[in-house]
């Protein structure tokens, strides 16, 4: 089997972070268009963006907690 | 393997093409309503905070499943974690001046922290596998 070198992953991981970043972002951006496009008003998307981040860093938590170490 | 590597520089070259969704990370957000009582002080900052919330949620969701792919170390993902926790407690505060109605407090302190927080999503993008020893 071919080696890759290290320099080679650590830029397609670099890159790979960055593009899920970015869908990330794209898919929260898409969510919050629905609720706009369904009646929540502005206030309401002010608390909805607030709770989906706290729920991000609670399982970003967990996901790390999990981890051995 | 060859193929592997190929496959993610296709993909990422793809992702980050206009209009193909990759490149959302370093484009503002403008479609977010903001409220339309706020006076314009006010308004700046809430679109500072909700654009730092969107940031830092997309920033966790990618610190979780580094975390658990096992891409990063359980020391490097807790580091950006803390870090990014600590900012949104950060970005409560600016919320409840925005709250308190103290608008140029909360869109100055509003604007500092995006940057710090950009700067983060920035350095997660760049944070690549633990080191093989």
């Amino acid at each position: 089997m071919t080696t890759v070198n290290p320099i080679v992953w650590k830029i397609a991981d670099a890159v790979l972070n960055l593009v899920a970043i970015g869908f990330e972002r794209e898919a929260i951006m898409t969510e919050i268009a629905k609720k706009q496009a369904e009646g929540m008003t502005p206030d309401q998307i002010v608390t909805y963006l607030r709770d989906m981040r706290d729920a991000a860093m609670m399982e970003s938590q967990a996901k790390i907690d999990r981890l051995p170490g | 393997m060859k193929r592997t590597v190929l496959a993610l520089w296709l993909a990422a070259a793809f992702a980050l093409l206009p209009g193909c969704g990759g490149n959302g990370a370093i484009k503002p957000i403008e479609t977010i309503e903001v409220p339309a009582t706020l006076p314009a002080a006010g308004k700046e900052a809430q679109k500072l905070v909700n654009e730092s919330n969107v940031l830092l949620t997309a920033t966790f969701r990618v610190i979780g499943d580094n975390a658990e792919s096992g891409v990063w170390t359980k020391k490097q993902a807790q580091g950006y974690h803390d870090t990014a926790e600590r900012y949104a407690g950060q970005v409560d505060e600016v919320q409840n001046a925005l709250d308190r109605g103290m608008w140029a407090s909360a869109q100055s302190q509003a604007a500092l922290l995006s940057k710090l927080i950009f700067e983060l999503n920035k350095e997660v993008a760049a944070q690549a596998r633990k080191a093989e020893k």
